[in-house]
């Protein structure tokens, strides 16, 4: 009785998150440099051509649109890193798999500026090459967390090195580069959301249809591989799927830290971790939270725009260490 | 039915030899305890029977059929295994961590729920963990702990159950609790059971057969009280013992181990 009653609990969680993610979403497409208000957005959206409907059209909209599934991305990478990991601090940002999406993308937009279409794959296969190193170096045996965590700091610092080097190496090209690496959705359109959507959907459903093999997995890979599961090459396909959501994500928003590590230990706190609701959570709020973190950087020291990456990590050093204390 | 052999197996890790020409049969719908001193090999075997070590010489036989040749879903319907200690995450309850046995008969589309409901009751209801099904893990006991992991293997529907050292760090009382599910476990659904062991007394009440290892390789097997002698304790384990013959009751003898052998 007690579990179905508590299932029930949950999806009105969920329920409430989903209401979250719709109000964020009113609230990011009103506030601005103009304030457009619901009525307004309701003409424009309902044909209008009113004076916004361009602003809103072509600026506002794929701009928040963006911003949820960049959130949405970075949230299940890290709720999956997690448990394949099984290290309650892996975030794609502090153990280098966005970093080596970031080297990537990095790279081409220096040296090979007339090929940026090709950054997203070049990132995917900058996350993948991360997260193998990562393996590589922790493995002994098994996946041990506080070794996954050393050795993604290592691979993370590693990688920052060679970013740096880059930076100063291109110095007359550097700004474009920071720009993006600090993280930040200003001057994004709807190329960008193109860019991104396929990636989404399908990591999410991908992410989605594995939340039972990540249930068994939070209880090590003895006991998954006793359930029968194919430990190895589940751990290896959502990984991939974890790269591919980070790598996107960095694709079109640079080097955003902390949403992967914020987002599922809320959904925790709130819902507890079974991957049933912790993934569909997540989605939610990692989606929310992105939004309004971007609302706040752009409207709050108005008309001088925050890249959203600093209000991220303003947020978030602050929770890691909240998880240090609480959980190790 | 299922029949569970081991023949010429070999492993080395780091080219230290850990198990050497093992041979066994483990009799159907019996338990065997597999007793020995600390690094004789004894979970290593354990884990190599229950398909879970990879890259060793020789062969496991299921049903007179190589391991490897099964998938690892449909060896997981048919032996269950519980590792020596398991990491749980910390607000998962009883039922959800038993629910989990049902994932070698779940596939990503596939699934029967009702099926499931009532494997989970049962299996619940063998391991006596029924009432205490909504609490978080990390708020039970270790006894109570150890029965909602046996209820868990129980969801498996396996024929046969590998435990390693099932009562380690449990008190007298809920060593013998557990001991009793076996049996009964053994008993009632004819399941075959293989345990590593330390207790020697545990082995000669509750096994119908023991096998004893030493030194990476088998040193004897049979009925555990006809082997399980002061002559065996002390040439594996180094150890005086004498046997105390109880008159009064149907109990077994026991074997007391009073001291360490002189150097």
């Amino acid at each position: 009785m007690e579990n179905t009653h508590n299932n029930k609990w949950r999806m009105v969680i969920l329920l409430g998150l989903l209401f979250l993610l719709i109000a964020s979403f009113g609230i990011s497409l009103s506030q601005g440099a103009v304030h457009i208000t619901p009525k307004e957005i309701w003409q424009i959206f309902s044909g209008g051509t009113g004076a916004n409907s361009q602003i809103m059209l072509n600026i506002r909209l794929p701009r928040t649109i963006l911003t949820v599934l960049v959130g949405m991305n970075l949230a299940v990478s890290g709720a999956i890193l997690q448990a394949i990991m099984r290290n309650p601090l892996a975030d794609p940002h502090i153990i280098g798999i966005s970093s080596g999406a970031g080297i990537a993308g990095i790279f081409i937009i220096i040296i090979l500026p007339q090929y940026s279409f090709l950054i997203p794959p070049a990132a995917f296969i900058g996350a993948m090459l991360a997260a193998l190193c990562i393996y590589v170096l922790a493995w002994k045996n098994g996946i041990k967390p506080l070794r996954v965590i050393l050795a993604g700091v290592a691979v993370s610092s590693f990688i920052g090195a060679g970013i740096s080097a880059l930076l100063i190496l291109y110095s007359d090209k550097v700004h474009g580069a920071l720009m993006w690496m600090v993280g930040g959705f200003a001057a994004r359109s709807w190329s960008h959301v193109e860019l991104i959507l396929p990636y989404t959907i399908a990591g999410l459903l991908l992410g989605l249809l594995f939340t039972r093999h990540l249930n068994v997995l939070q209880l090590g890979d003895e006991i998954a591989k006793g359930l029968g599961m194919n430990v190895e090459f589940i751990r290896i396909l959502l990984t991939a799927i974890a790269a591919l959501l980070a790598a996107s994500a960095v694709s079109v928003a640079g080097l955003l830290g902390f949403v992967g590590l914020i987002i599922p230990h809320t959904v925790r706190l709130l819902i507890g971790s079974d991957y049933r609701f912790l993934l569909p959570g997540s989605i939610l709020l990692g989606g929310s939270v992105v939004t309004l973190s971007d609302t706040f950087a752009r409207c709050a020291f108005a008309p001088l725009e925050l890249p959203v990456g600093i209000f991220m990590a303003v947020l978030g050093a602050p929770f890691f260490l909240f998880l240090l204390r609480r959980e190790l | 039915m299922a029949i569970l052999a081991a023949q010429n197996i070999h492993i080395e890790f780091q080219d230290k030899t850990i198990l050497d020409n093992i041979n066994v049969l483990f009799p159907e719908n019996k338990i065997t305890a597999i007793l020995g001193p600390n690094g004789c090999g004894k979970s290593t075997l354990l884990r190599i029977i229950a398909g879970l070590q990879h890259h060793y010489k020789g062969e496991v036989l299921l049903n007179n059929k190589n391991l490897t040749e099964f998938s690892s879903k449909s060896i997981a319907r048919k032996i269950a295994v519980l590792p020596q200690s398991i990491s749980v995450p910390a607000d998962m309850t009883v039922e959800q961590v038993v629910a989990y046995g049902r994932f070698p008969y779940r596939s990503v589309f596939h699934g029967n729920r009702q099926e499931d409901k009532m494997v989970i009751a049962w299996a619940m209801e063998q391991a006596d963990i029924i009432n205490l099904k909504g609490r978080q893990l990390t708020t039970l006991s270790g006894g109570e702990r150890q029965r909602a992991w046996i209820a868990m293997a129980l969801c498996q529907q396996p024929e046969i159950l590998l435990l390693d050292e099932p009562t380690t760090y449990l008190d007298i009382a809920h060593q013998l609790e557990i001991m009793q599910i076996i049996a009964m476990l053994n008993e009632k659904q004819n399941m075959t059971v293989v345990m590593v062991l330390h207790d020697i007394n545990h082995a000669r009440l509750y096994a119908d057969n023991v096998v004893v290892m030493k030194q990476c390789g088998i040193f004897a097997q049979g009925k555990p009280k006809q082997i399980l002698s002061p002559e065996l304790l002390e040439q594996v384990f180094n150890v005086k013992a004498f046997v105390y013959s109880n008159t009064d009751t149907a109990v077994a003898d026991i074997v007391f181990p009073v001291g360490l052998m002189d150097k």
